[in-house]
This record gives C-alpha cells, structure tokens and sequence, in this order.
C-alpha cells in the first residue's frame, strides 16, 4: 500500500505539472482576451482538478491553497468579477507557488503553504464586498463519528419517487443496509399500485415501512436514504419505549399502535372488538384497514416488546450476580452480629463501664447499619414480578374472550427476594382468579353499565415492616349465598353456622373450595386459593378479601419485608421469655386484679371503651407460678381484630434474628422461631395470628 | 424462451424462467395481460425464475389485482424457486392478512415464503 | 463473475485511484477520460455501474448522464457523480439528469467502496 501511495502521488506530480503549464497558458491567453468565458473554464477546471486530485493524492496543503484561488475564479465564471492584470499576476504567482510545494517533502510544504498567505490575502482583496465564507476545511464524505447510541426502535415510511428505478437505485439495497444496523423488519406497502393495464412497469408504486432497532440514531437511517432523500416521502419516527420502567407499563398493544398512528379511529376499534377473532384480520375483513398497516403495526409491537426484554436484561447485566447461599450465610453472620452486640450492649451496661459503654454503642450503630445494608441486598423491587403479568393477563384475557387492562402501580416497592420469589405462584393464581371468575365477560360488563374493559390493579406499598400487595379488581365482586351455599355443600360449614361476611370469604381460601359454574382452563379445579393461603402462611404473611358484590373485588396480602429478623417486643412470662413481632403489636396496657374480677371470668378487657378479649399465655403455655399484682396486656391486631396477650412484663423492643426451633417444636404452631438474647438465653418468637387462631378453635371444640 | 404460455380453455399456465428484473420489466407485462384474457384461471409458474427485483413483484402484485376487478383466479404454483422466495421476504411483501381488496382475503403474498 | 465498472475522469491520478481500489476489491475497471470517451467504450461493452466526475473538457458529466439514461441498455445502472463541495448546483443538476448517487471529492478509497456497494450492492 505504501508504494501505491508514493506512485499516486508520482502520478499527481506529473499531471498536476500538466495542468499548471495549462493553466499559464490559459491565464497568457485571459491576459489577451480577458472576456473569454471559455478560457476562463478551462482556467477553473484546472484549479479544480489540482485541489481535487491533490487532497485525494494527500497534498492537503495545495488542496487547501488551490482552493481560494478556484473561488475567485468561480465568481469570475458567474460574472461576478472582472479579470485585472493583478489578478492574473497574482494567480501566476499562485501557480509558481504550487508547483515548488509539489516539489518538496510533506512538512516542508505546510511551511510553504503558511507563507503563501500573502497571495491568497491579496486575492482576497480583489474580491468586492462579498463576505469571505470561512475557508472550509475540505469536507469528508461523512464527517458523523459513528455514534453507539442508545437501542432504539424507528418506523420509517419510506415512499420513493415513482421514477426511482430510473435513477438506478434499488430500494431493497437501502433494506439490505438497515438490515446491517439492527433488527429489522420491512413491510411493503401494495395498496398504490395500479391496475396491470395501467401501470407503467418502469415505475415503483410500492411504499415501506420499515420498523427498525438500531443504536446509531436517526441520523445514521438518514444517512441510509442520502441519495434519495430529497426525491422521495421520508418519515423516520422513533418510537417511544412502553414499559421499560420497573412499574411494568404494558407494551403498547396492537390497538393502542393503529389508534396512534391514526389508521383506525377509536370506534372502528371498539366496533371491532365487540366480535372475538383476532383484532387485525378483524379490521382487514372491515376494509377499515389495509392488512400491510396490520402487518407493520405487529412488527412494530414485536420489535418494541424485544427491546424492552433487551433493556431488562442489561438491566440484569449491570449487577453482579451471587449465589444465593452467600447471600443467606452472610445474613446469618449479620444475624450473629447482631445478637453479639446485645450481649455486648447488656455486659457494658451492667458492670458500668463508661468507655465500654461507649464502644457498645457505637458497635450496636454499625451494626444496625450492618444489618440494614445486609438486607437490603436481598431486597428486589417487585415491579419485574409485575411485568410478567402483562403477559399473563393478555393472553388469558384472549383465551375468555374479555377486555382486560392491567395497571400495576408502587413496582419499586422492595421485597426480600425469597418473598418475591415464593410470591410468584400465589399471584398467579389470585390474578388467574381475578380474570376467571372476578371480571364479567364484555357484554354482560356493558349490560351492567360499566365499561367494556375490565380493570385488574396490582399495587405494592410499605406498611411499617410489612410490604402490602393488593389485587383489585372491577370484577362482579364475590357472592357470598353462593360461597356460603357452596362451603354447606362441601361440608365446610354447617347449615346453621351464622358467619359474618368476612369470614364467608375467608371459605374461599378452604381445602378443595371453587364456585366456578363450570371448570375453564384458567381455574376452576378447585385448587388455588388454599394454595395461596398456605404459601402466605409459609412466608408469615397473611391474606385478606373485601368485595362487593357487582363492583369488585380486593385481595391484599401482608408480606414482611423480610425473612430473617423482625423487630420485636420482648416480654416475659415467670422466667420464660417471648418475642412477639412488633409488626402485629399496638399497645401495651396494664390489667389489674380489679379489672380481671370486674370482667367475671371471662377474659376481656376494655380499652378505651373497646371490648378486647385476651389470652394469657402463662395459661395458654401452662407455666407455674404465682400471676404478678399487675399484669400487661399486648394489644395485637391480627386478621380477626384485636386481641390481647396477657404476660407478666413487657422488657422492651428486640430485634431478633430467626433461629429455626428443633423438630421437636415442628408441630407447635404457635411459634415460628427462636431467638438469642444478649445474655445468651433463648426466647421463642411467638407467630400471634397462629396462637389466636389455635386458641379460637380449642374454643370452639369445648362448647 | 423464457416465457411459456400453455394451458387449457380454463386454466392458463404462465411460465416464468430465467432474469426479470427491471430492464426487461416492458416484456413482462404485456405476457402477464395476455394469461389474463386467456382464462378464468391463471397460474404464474416461479419455480425456475432465477432473479426478479421489485419491478418483478410489483407486476404480479398488478395483476393479481387485474384479476381481482376482472373476478378471475390468478395464483402462483406452490414451488417457487429461492431466489423469488428471498426477494419476496426483503421486499417486505409476506403477508399473514391477505389484502382488503380480495373478497377471500388471500392474496398472492399469503402463504410460506420461507427457504 | 466480477462487475464491471467505469470510471470516467479527466485526471489521471483519480482514475488510478479509483481503478486500483475498485480492482483490490474485485471489480472490473473500464477507464475514460471524459463523457465522449466513455459513451465510445460503452458501445460494446456492458458495464453495472458508472462512476464520473463533472467538469471535463469535450462532454461533462451532466451530459454524460443525460446519454446514458437515454440508452436503454444504462437506463437502469446507477451512475455516481464525483463533486467537490463548491458544486452544490452541479450536485442538483446531476441529480435532476439522472445521477444516483454522488461523492464527495476528496475521498478515501474505502469512502468509495461504501459508496459502490450502497448503489450496487
């Protein structure tokens, strides 16, 4: 390659000598004749061939310097100036000049190019009043850097000149390279060309679509359809991205996409719609549309929807990735911590050891700091979980025959990501609930006077150390006859029981439970629901159901934020200790001798007007011993209201690590764990919701 | 040659061999108005077409049209050669919805074009 | 089989080299110097593409183009013109006679190639 530059440049040599003889001829000759138009041509040409040929041959510095010159006689072309005696002096001098910077080496004739500046200014000056454009560095064929932008999708409608053929272009190699800038996917366009007889087959009739995902911008397609640009129909829209954010907006659907683009009017879509076959040939076999919109519209829908996984996966990308057991060992370790620095804490406090007291806190600092960065790195938002239903919703949604709108809202709410994980399944089923049995099918929806289109909402939002999920739905709401009729016949319930409304819903949750008329495929076999219920109970969450019967239904789920350690309240029974969770706590209150003989046996309290009954758990956990003068009452708050723990003394807030209990403690529902406290002891974590509910049942059982 | 009518009072067969691309795009569709008038079915032979460019399809898709307005039956033999079946899916023409002006609504572009 | 292309250009040195990048690349070259020279070589010959400059004695290359579009055997190539950017008219007027495409002068032997297999393919 070397030696064919340095010959190119020999030839430049020579033929530029060539023109700068020609051109001395050519100026004698102006000298003569100073009106001679074609001498004056013959002049430009050869200027314009030595700064052409010269920039390509790498003589930057004549190209630059022929350059001014060529533009003086370009205006003296167009009349716009006089040729003068100085004008052709300066210009042989111009050539002189030229011709010993083609005679010496490279850096010497930038040297020379410099002092040339006098000829060119003195030129310059014979110019009139016409403003100097600013001397222009010759311009390369592409002057844009490739940028590496960000991915995104364009539709280009592309409707080229009629005669295009003529011009010797070929669409389909402006395809082929915006083939090569990404995913690509093309759509002619028949509907403009004419009948046989009619058409003039040297003409192009076709139109495009191209739907494009490139990161090289719109500059780059423009860059693309140069040479046709000004001679053709060039839109190039980008598209914005629906549903990137963790929130999961839905990908636009084909509807939303017609409507956008102005095909099809909103009525002609809810006409459509009214029917069940597949929107697009629906819309095709109206005429209300031509099927090549149809097929550009799917392509686009398609190209945003990769995109969109595209940009989660990057999302992924740019985290690192760790086993899930480190993680777990690491919580654990923290969880050691934590139960170390309470030692730590109480020993300080207890031999009155200032600077050790100190040090204590400023370690129970860290590692509260410790823990909640600990955490946290568990913590996943749950909108990913949320996007997934888009899907789910769409396609079953398809399956029925019924309009549904998924909004999900608080997708940035986090959750331990065992939470989340296990969370899936019991979404899926509630949600497949919701579209089977909540939302009516469209006409009966109409009929009832609501809109046609069904609404399902999944929100997430933080409740105190609980995170709540809520499923709501626009839906018939449940028929509580129809539970109750439903749970006498599967022997659930007796005939006579007298339930309120709330707990005729919690029957939905029982074993081998559904009211479905007839078993679809999306549910109906009458597992799910206590499904649900026990994988909430696994993840000590609970589940609760409000609806009204023609205007919806709302299921809400209370989840803790995490798994591993709960805040708590540690209380004291004789000398056995317990944690109940801070989470169900509301308050403490103090039951006194008088209170307990003024309720005559029977274990309520009041507070504060309210009547709350109790249990005592020195009773419910048969410890000995002599009750204290004045007791405390924990009021908790759990699915079935408020109940009260009676204990002997409340000793404060403790945050607890979980420590799975033995196989011995397997069946003892009551507790759901076991904690370390600072003096080394154990005390049990007591899962409130459980012992109320066990306590209720042995109730039952005795009358 | 590379066109070759044959056929019955029904059916007309339409062969189309070799290059048709845009130079030769002033012979295809005198042929192409020809199998029209000749039949009630007109079947385009591709199967030994060797290049086509849009010029090519865009006659086709025409006369299929023609067709249409004249309530004849213009299709294309189910073996088409690759060449034809490439330039089909670059220039975008693969339909999944056949056009709203076919009553049938298949349309010459229906169907696999895949290799 | 290679394409063959021609480059028409008044001067020597462009012609060269445009015909060694165009030949490393695998294509034909067919050589003219100016538009007469290039329709004399043409007749005969069947070339895919032609590549010319505009300012050259005996015919340019608007009227170079003008021929060639008027012969049926080069309606449909496409034809690139060879501009410096002083010649925005000459651009247009190229185009409005035919050109598919043009180049900017000076270029770079892969700015041509781009250039040839975005018209060629």
């Amino acid at each position: 390659m070397e030696f064919q530059i340095e010959s190119q440049r020999e030839i430049y040599r020579a033929e530029a000598c060539e023109l700068l003889s020609e051109l001395e001829t050519s100026l004698l000759a102006l000298e003569e004749d100073p009106c001679d138009t074609e001498v004056i041509g013959r002049v430009f040409r050869a200027l314009h061939t030595i700064k052409g040929s010269g920039a390509m041959a790498g003589f930057d510095d004549i190209a630059s310097f022929t350059h001014d010159i060529e533009n003086v006689f370009d205006l003296l072309r167009n009349n716009e100036l006089c040729v003068t005696k100085t004008l052709v002096d300066l210009t042989l001098q111009a050539g002189d000049r030229i011709r010993s910077m083609l005679d010496v080496a490279e850096g010497e004739a930038a040297a020379l190019a410099a002092s040339a500046t006098d000829i060119t200014n003195a030129l310059k000056q014979l110019i009139p009043t016409r403003e100097e454009p600013a001397a222009k560095p010759p311009q390369t064929q592409r002057p844009e850097p490739e940028q590496q932008q960000e991915q995104k999708t364009f539709r280009i409608y592309f409707r080229p000149n009629p005669e295009i053929f003529s011009r010797g272009a070929n669409p389909l190699l402006l395809f082929d390279e915006l083939r090569q800038m990404g995913k690509c996917t093309v759509i002619a366009h028949t509907e403009a060309v004419p009948d046989l007889e009619e058409l003039d087959p040297e003409e192009c009739h076709f139109s495009w679509d191209v739907i494009l995902t490139t990161n090289r911008g719109e500059n780059g397609i423009r860059d693309v359809f140069i040479f046709v640009e000004d001679d053709c129909e060039l839109e190039i829209k980008a598209l914005d991205m629906p549903g990137l954010d963790e929130n999961g907006i839905p990908p636009k659907r084909l509807g939303e996409i017609l409507i956008e683009r102005g095909l099809v009017s909103y009525e002609d879509l809810q006409k459509a719609l009214g029917s069940q076959t597949r929107l697009g040939e629906l819309l095709v076999a109206r005429g209300v549309i031509e099927a090549s919109m149809i097929e550009s519209s799917l392509a686009e829908q398609e190209h945003l929807q990769a995109v969109r996984s595209k940009h989660l996966k990057e999302e992924q990308a740019s985290s690192i990735r760790v086993r899930a057991e480190k993680l777990d060992t690491l919580v654990n370790l923290v969880g050691e911590m934590v139960t170390v620095q309470a030692r730590l804490s109480q020993t300080a406090a207890s031999i009155d050891h200032p600077e050790l007291m100190s040090i204590a806190e400023e370690v129970e600092h860290l590692t509260a700091e410790l823990r909640d960065n600990t955490l946290s790195i568990r913590m996943l938002p749950i909108g990913t979980t949320f996007t997934k239903f888009n899907r789910l919703v769409r396609d079953l949604s398809g399956e029925l025959g019924k309009e549904i709108l998924l909004t999900t809202d608080g997708g940035e709410t986090e959750l331990d990501k065992t939470v989340i994980e296990r969370l899936n399944d019991p979404l899926v089923h509630l949600i497949r609930n919701c579209i089977d049995h909540g939302i009516e099918a469209p006409q009966t929806r109409e009929a009832a006077g609501k809109p046609r289109q069904g609404t399902v909402r999944l929100s997430a939002m933080h409740s105190g150390a609980s995170v709540l999920i809520r499923i709501t739905d626009d839906g018939a709401g449940l028929a509580s006859e129809a539970i109750r009729s439903k749970a006498i016949e599967r022997g659930l319930i007796s005939a006579d029981a007298e339930l309120s409304e709330k707990e005729i819903f919690s029957l939905i949750f029982a074993p081998g439970f559904s009211t479905a008329a007839k078993i679809t495929s999306v549910s109906g076999r009458g597992v799910g629901m206590d499904v649900v219920k026990r994988s909430l109970d696994a993840l000590r969450g609970s589940i609760d159901v409000s609806s009204r019967q023609g205007v919806g239904t709302t299921i809400t789920l209370k989840l803790p934020l995490t798994l591993a350690i709960v805040d708590g309240l540690l209380v004291q029974v004789r000398d056995g200790r317990f944690v109940l969770p801070l989470s169900t706590v509301e308050e403490c209150v103090e039951l006194t001798r008088e209170d307990v003989a003024r309720a005559h046996g029977r274990h309520i309290t009041r507070v504060r007007g309210e009547i709350v009954p109790y249990i005592r758990l020195r009773e419910r956990f048969a410890i000995n011993g002599e009750r204290p003068e004045v007791e405390q009452i924990v009021i908790t708050e759990s699915a079935g209201g408020k109940v009260g723990l009676v204990v002997d003394k409340v000793i404060g807030e403790h945050q607890t690590v979980i420590k799975n209990i033995g196989k011995v403690f397997q069946n003892v529902d009551e507790l759901s764990g076991a904690t370390i406290l600072g003096d080394g002891t154990v005390a049990l974590i007591i899962d409130v919701h459980k012992l109320v509910q066990s306590v209720e049942m042995d109730q039952a059982s005795i009358h | 040659m590379d066109l070759e009518m044959t056929g019955s009072a029904e059916t007309t067969i339409l062969k189309i061999k070799g290059n048709w691309t845009i130079e030769r795009s002033g012979e295809l569709k005198p042929a192409l108005l020809e199998a029209l008038g000749k039949s009630e079915r007109i079947v385009l032979d591709l199967e030994k077409v060797a290049a086509v460019d849009i010029s090519a399809l865009q006659l086709f898709c025409s006369a299929h049209r023609a067709s249409l307005r004249l309530g004849k039956h213009l299709t294309f033999l189910e073996q088409k050669s690759e060449p034809l079946k490439r330039m089909v899916r670059d220039a975008g023409l693969v339909r999944t919805i056949g056009c709203n002006k076919n009553p049938n609504r298949n349309c010459l572009w229906t169907g696999d074009w895949t290799a | 089989m290679s394409k063959t292309i021609m480059t028409v250009d008044d001067s020597a040195s462009v012609r060269q080299m445009v015909t060694f990048t165009l030949a490393q690349a695998g294509y034909q070259v067919v050589e003219a110097k100016d538009g007469k020279d290039a329709l004399s070589k043409l007749s005969g010959a069947s070339v895919s593409m032609v590549l010319t400059d505009l300012n050259m004695p005996n015919m340019d290359g608007i009227q170079l183009i003008r021929c060639l579009r008027a012969n049926p055997s080069c309606k449909f190539i496409p034809i690139v013109m060879l501009t410096t950017e002083s010649q925005a008219d000459k651009k247009q007027e190229g185009k409005t006679a035919g050109a598919t495409g043009w180049i900017v002068k000076p270029f770079k032997p892969d700015q041509l190639l781009a250039v040839v297999k975005k018209v060629l393919g």
